[in-house]
């Protein structure tokens, strides 16, 4: 993360490539992340519920605890290196520290909380799925605009 | 393409993100621990010879799926973690060193600890063991880190 500080303004040839590769990659990640969690979990709201709590009506059983758990465990890793590669680009390429700081707060806040909403949906109600589900697609449509943005600067 | 190289500061935000994170993934992944093997590992019978054979052991297969993906995963996070030392001016070097050479070693130990089980030696009590050393080793690296910010 360090590596992307220096002193020069402008942004030497090897770094723009380095920085584009690592957030196209990054991009196409966390559209295979929501095709992936869609298949495994379920993605409309009814999906979601006979996946985590099971349907007496179709004979599914609730998804095992320690499945859902597992799952939890990897997206927080995953989230983490997301939220570490996109701020620490954030801070080198964004102009204003006010911008910055909002965006910085944004990813750490929605990645850390996307995850504990599943956790606590899993004991809870429907509800607090429903308000998982809008993280979900919340931080991944956000770091999706904020790699796209961040490639256009970097490009311009 | 003009940057801002003068708002280093705001990295320290993105550190304290990441120690919690980690808090969070570490947390996630004794529980994990736990409702496997049961949390009795932990909290029950610590009475040393119960506490030996309390452990069940994963089959070479499962050592390989258990392993394969926290040599890369604790690795990469340790790396990440322990080279924001190197930066710290309240943290002397030769402390880093000993921290690092610390916790890199009680991952090798913790990710193989049924190794030697599975060799033979009566050994399940490892894993606990060496989990619970390698936490409380990485959250006293964290504490030192955000302390150092």
């Amino acid at each position: 993360m360090r590596f992307l500080l220096t002193k020069e303004k402008e942004l030497r040839p090897l770094l723009v490539v380095l920085i584009n590769g690592v957030l196209i990659a990054l991009s196409i990640y966390l559209i295979m992340d929501i095709v992936l969690h869609a298949v495994t979990l379920g993605m409309t709201p009814d999906a979601l519920r006979t996946t985590l709590y099971g349907s007496e009506e179709q004979f599914v059983e609730p998804m095992p605890f320690g499945t859902l758990l597992l799952q939890v465990h990897t997206d927080l890793f995953m989230t983490l290196f997301v939220v570490l590669i996109l701020a620490s680009i954030s801070v080198r390429v964004l102009e204003t520290a006010r911008a910055k700081r909002i965006i910085l707060h944004l990813l750490g806040l929605t990645g850390v909380f996307t995850p504990i909403f599943l956790l606590i949906a899993y004991f809870t109600t429907y509800t607090v799925l429903f308000i998982w589900l809008l993280f979900f697609l919340g931080w991944h449509l956000l770091t999706l605009v904020l790699s796209c943005f961040l490639i256009w600067k970097v490009m311009r | 393409m003009k940057g801002s190289p003068k708002d280093t500061y705001l990295y320290t935000i993105v550190i304290r993100y990441m120690l919690l994170f980690i808090v969070l993934i570490l947390l996630s992944g004794v529980w994990l621990f736990g409702i496997t093997q049961g949390w009795e590992v932990f909290f029950e019978r610590w009475n040393v010879a119960m506490f030996w054979h309390k452990v069940e052991m994963p089959s070479w297969h499962g050592l390989i799926e258990i392993a394969t993906p926290h040599l890369w995963g604790m690795g990469m996070t340790l790396f990440v973690t322990a080279h924001f030392l190197l930066f710290g001016e309240r943290f002397s070097q030769r402390k880093a060193i000993f921290m690092s050479f610390l916790l890199f070693g009680l991952m090798f130990m913790d990710i193989f600890a049924y190794l030697p089980s599975l060799l033979g030696f009566d050994a399940a009590a490892l894993k606990p063991l060496f989990m619970f050393l390698f936490v409380a080793a990485f959250l006293v690296l964290e504490g030192l880190l955000w302390w150092s910010l």
